[in-house]
């Protein structure tokens, strides 16, 4: 070998005739400078970018992206007025007593027609809507929350069960909500956006399961609430004891609110509680039993099956295995429903989650994926009913 | 531990106040222990590795240049490697727990784990032996001891490379061509972590043992030293590589931290922190979106994720430099230059003085060099270019896409060797007419790194073809990039711009406070903006 000529540089740079040392009064005036336009900048940020005063009107991306770390509290003052056609529609939905259910069906318009009983979310409503874009004589009655878990799709089923004559009940599994078993309402789960309805924990206690119910029935048990600060802190203090996505950080009110900087500063935290709560009960293997979520899980479907069936129904599950869970509620559940005997239409064999050209930028199925969901979904009708096949497809 | 975390934030401040409250030896241990804590975290038994790299060559580098150890250091290099051994080997720290009061499982707390027992008891063995054959290898003629340790050292050092970073890749791709040719191998695939930073701080090891064999330097007397020239933390696991001629004295010479370190280092990390966490990980999602599917990509898309994959990476791995040599200078100590404004090049050579420059010039001086460099027949030259370049590549990650990014690269520079010859001028003029030469050199750095980037052989046979011939469809299914990425490019650009213009890397200190002011307000408010990124890991960590 021979001798290198190494010839490193430093990162002490080459000093630049004229360039000096940085002293003391540069320093603090720099200092001072950087305060003065970081106040600046959240002064103009929070100004220009001010939410809408009217909680009807929707809010401009930029708007929405400075809100995103209020405090929950802190949104829920802003959304909640005192009667709902003030208030931001969102507050509105979703809550287990909610008298727009009133408004649906109750049972099929025509002799021929099949009426349909479906609860979940966007994604079960998605597929539902196509059915009966591709099949007229499907009619549905769609009870659900945004981005409903399993404990609110469950619980809805359950309250409706006396309320219909729907020969079919649907209910529809969202991924990237299983581990919301373990939460009362998705305010602590999704603080970006909180939707404030609510819904049981359920818990299996010697193999049975037990419910608790949720504190608030409706958006006027919330507005009571939060009118008076000893039933808020102790709302608080149910939250914080009964739900596992519970973060004070995220949900209270405070100082933080009133600075654009400080808001992204908790949107950051809490996007870093958030991953820490995923975590615990999925992983890129898929779900973890934490807190008996799985057992819960089956067992809510395993009832599902056993009621519906036991009230002269046929139960249907819909899987959605959205993105970032490639077949993984397939993994957790497919078994015990074939076990059962309860049918089921997952979204991974059309659609893995895998793909991200299956998925809008919202986080939901492209409509040729909702519509090739509903087809699929539609062909196991007609498997089960086969009275109900249409002719021309016989 | 990484830069833009919490627990960072809290540990650099602690380490900070030790620092100063502390001077001579004492002050040493501060950086010593700062080192082992800040690598520990990630993985405890990992550090046993890095006391094996500090002791072997301390030890080869003594062995080389005096041919004798004095007695106490050989009891503290022997203290140092079986000390780490018994603590992190043979005591398994995930035995115990912190929440909710101390829980210590006593039983597998000690000796719990069988195969790390035999590894502590093997480190034992191999001291008796190197205490046993001293007095022989002390006796060996100069030229045959010095080689000796010198061999010593590399398989050392480069044993361990192959074992955590090249085993399974060779054993994998040998297993894959076996199983072509109708054979089945099964059974070899190594279930082993590859520590973090491993080539980092094995390449800093070997510069110093190459640099002790060719007289260019003294060996580190003092075992302290020397383990802190290892693992001084803010290099420690993605660079900027140092060179022991140049951070030894550092660290031997007392330290005086001045405002100058620290007006300098700030604006480091200001700026480093903006581009990892807006800009990086802003941009992350958006390169995921067309590399990661499986889906329809269409040309469009790999000319843009390509592209902000060029921006992802400069901005993930400068920004991880920037904050190492920011943090250094807080302590009093310069690091080497990492990058110097790479996209502004307008060819491959001038690129590789720009990118990377500690790898880089780690390669132009100990393998290019040795292999003989330019000065031997032009046929050479261009195979010394090609197998520097391509063993580059390959120190990037035991991938054949590395391999191959390291060929394309090679091939740039033998090209660009041909056209202007062996002594090209370097471009002078202003940088509106350097402007048209950069955009187009930068095609060819783009699809570098589409190479450097691509899941598979596949991938980049399907992108190329894309590029080429999918441009039938205008349709971009390329995740939108955050807010935060969107804000940091024209305030990097404009940095960039304005320091490429100036030619002085402290180019912002001649601008009046309020300007300063506003620049510092930027990168804070920016990377404030990126806090909600979801956090992605140093690109470079995992090489």
């Amino acid at each position: 070998m021979t001798p290198s000529s190494s010839s490193t540089s430093s990162f002490e740079p080459p000093r630049a005739p004229g360039d000096k040392p940085a002293n003391a009064r540069g320093a603090a005036a720099a200092v001072l400078w950087t305060v003065l336009c970081l106040l600046a900048a959240d002064l103009v940020t929070s100004r220009v970018f001010r939410p809408p005063q009217k909680q009807t009107v929707e809010p401009s991306t930029l708007q929405r992206y400075f809100e995103y770390g209020r405090s929950v509290e802190g949104k829920l003052r802003l959304m909640v007025h005192p009667d709902d056609a003030s208030s931001a529609p969102i507050v509105v939905a979703g809550w287990l007593r909610n008298p727009e259910f009133a408004l649906e069906p109750k049972q099929a318009s025509q002799p021929d027609h099949l009426l349909i009983a479906a609860y979940g979310q966007s994604f079960t409503q998605h597929v539902m809507q196509n059915a009966t874009r591709l099949d007229p004589r499907i009619e549905t009655r769609l009870l659900g929350g945004p981005g409903a878990p399993l404990s609110h799709s469950y619980a809805l089923y359950q309250r409706d069960r006396h309320n219909h004559q729907a020969p079919v009940v649907v209910i529809g599994v969202l991924a990237s909500v299983l581990p919301q078993l373990a939460t009362l309402t998705p305010m602590t789960w999704g603080f970006e956006a909180p939707t404030p309805y609510m819904y049981p924990r359920y818990r299996l206690v010697r193999g049975q399961l037990q419910e608790q119910a949720p504190p608030l029935e409706t958006l006027d048990d919330l507005r009571a609430t939060l009118a008076d600060p000893s039933r808020w802190a102790a709302f608080r203090n149910l939250l914080a004891t009964e739900d596992a996505a519970y973060d004070s950080l995220t949900f209270d009110h405070d100082l933080f609110d009133r600075l654009a900087l400080g808001r992204m500063v908790r949107r950051a935290l809490g996007h870093g509680h958030q991953s820490d709560f995923t975590a615990r009960y999925h992983d890129a293997n898929g779900f973890k039993n934490q807190d008996g979520i799985l057992d819960v899980a089956r067992a809510l479907l395993l009832e599902f099956g056993r009621t519906a069936v036991a009230d002269g129904r046929l139960p249907i599950v819909l899987l959605f295995d959205d993105r970032g869970y490639p077949a993984h509620l397939d993994a957790a559940l497919a078994r015990t429903l074939d076990e059962a005997h309860i049918a089921y239409v997952s979204s991974d064999p059309i659609a893995p989650a895998s793909d991200l050209n299956n998925f809008i930028p919202n986080g939901h199925f492209t409509p040729e994926i909702d519509a090739q969901m509903a087809r699929l979904w539609l062909e196991r009708i007609y498997q089960l009913r086969p009275a109900f096949r249409p002719a021309a497809a016989h | 531990m990484v830069f833009n975390s919490l627990a960072f934030a809290v540990f650099l401040p602690i380490v900070l106040l030790l620092y100063y409250a502390t001077k001579g030896q004492t002050q040493k241990v501060v950086l010593l222990a700062a080192g082992y804590v800040f690598y520990g975290v990630w993985d405890s038994r990992f550090l046993f590795l890095v006391s094996l790299s500090t002791v072997l060559d301390f030890c080869t580098g003594l062995m080389i240049a005096r041919g004798r150890m004095t007695l106490s250091q050989r009891l503290q290099a022997t203290a140092h490697f079986l000390g780490f051994g018994f603590f992190f080997l043979f005591l398994d720290w995930k035995q115990v727990h912190i929440e909710g009061g101390l829980h210590v499982d006593w039983g597998r707390f000690v000796g719990g784990h069988p195969f790390y027992v035999r590894l502590f008891l093997l480190a034992v063995a191999g001291v008796a032996v190197a205490h046993l054959l001293y007095p022989r290898l002390a006796k060996l003629p100069e030229a045959t001891r010095r080689k000796f340790f010198l061999c010593v050292s590399l398989v050392g050092q480069l044993g361990m490379l192959a074992v955590f970073k090249y085993a399974n890749f060779f054993v994998d791709s040998a297993a894959a061509l076996a199983g072509r040719l109708g054979f089945s191998v099964t059974g070899w695939h190594l279930h082993i972590l590859l520590p973090i930073g491993i080539s980092f701080y094995t390449f800093q090891t070997l510069s110093y043992v190459c640099d002790v064999y060719w007289r260019k330097m003294e060996p580190a007397g003092n075992l302290l030293d020397f383990a802190i020239f290892v693992s001084y933390f803010p290099p420690l696991v993605a660079g900027p590589i140092e060179r022991a001629s140049h951070l030894l004295p550092r660290i031997l010479a007392p330290r005086r931290v001045t405002l100058d370190h620290w007006c300098r280092g700030m604006f480091l990390v200001a700026q480093g922190m903006m581009k990892k966490v807006a800009l990086a990980d802003g941009l992350a999602p958006s390169v995921a979106s067309i590399y990661n599917t499986a889906g329809v990509v269409t040309g469009v898309d790999v000319a843009a994720a390509t592209l902000a994959f060029a921006v992802q990476i400069y901005c993930d791995f400068s920004g991880y430099s920037d904050i190492a040599c920011g943090c250094s200078l807080f302590f009093g100590i310069d690091l080497l230059k990492n990058f110097d404004q790479p996209y502004f090049s307008v060819n491959p050579s001038e690129f590789w003085r720009r990118w990377h420059i500690s790898l880089s010039s780690w390669l132009r001086d100990y393998l290019y060099i040795p292999l003989g460099g330019n000065k031997t027949t032009v046929g050479k030259t261009y195979r010394n270019l090609m197998l520097t370049m391509v063993l580059g590549g390959l120190w990037h990650g035991a991938a054949w896409n590395f391999v191959l990014w390291g060929f394309y690269q090679g091939l740039l520079l033998v090209v660009h060797r041909l056209v202007v010859g062996p002594r090209g001028k370097p471009f002078t003029g202003g940088l509106l007419a350097r402007l048209p030469r950069m955009a187009f050199f930068f095609i060819f750095v783009c699809y570098g790194w589409l190479l450097f980037r691509a899941n598979t052989f596949g991938q980049i046979a399907h992108f190329t073809h894309q590029l080429v011939a999918g441009f039938g469809s205008l349709a971009l299914h390329m995740k939108k990039p955050t807010f935060s990425a969107l804000a940091a490019l024209p305030v990097l650009v404009i940095l960039g711009v304005w320091q490429f213009s100036s030619g002085n890397p402290l180019y912002y200190r001649r601008a009046p406070a309020p300007v300063r002011g506003l620049i510092y307000a930027a990168f804070i408010f920016i990377t404030v903006l990126g806090t909600s990124n979801d956090p992605q890991q140093f690109i470079y960590f995992q090489f």
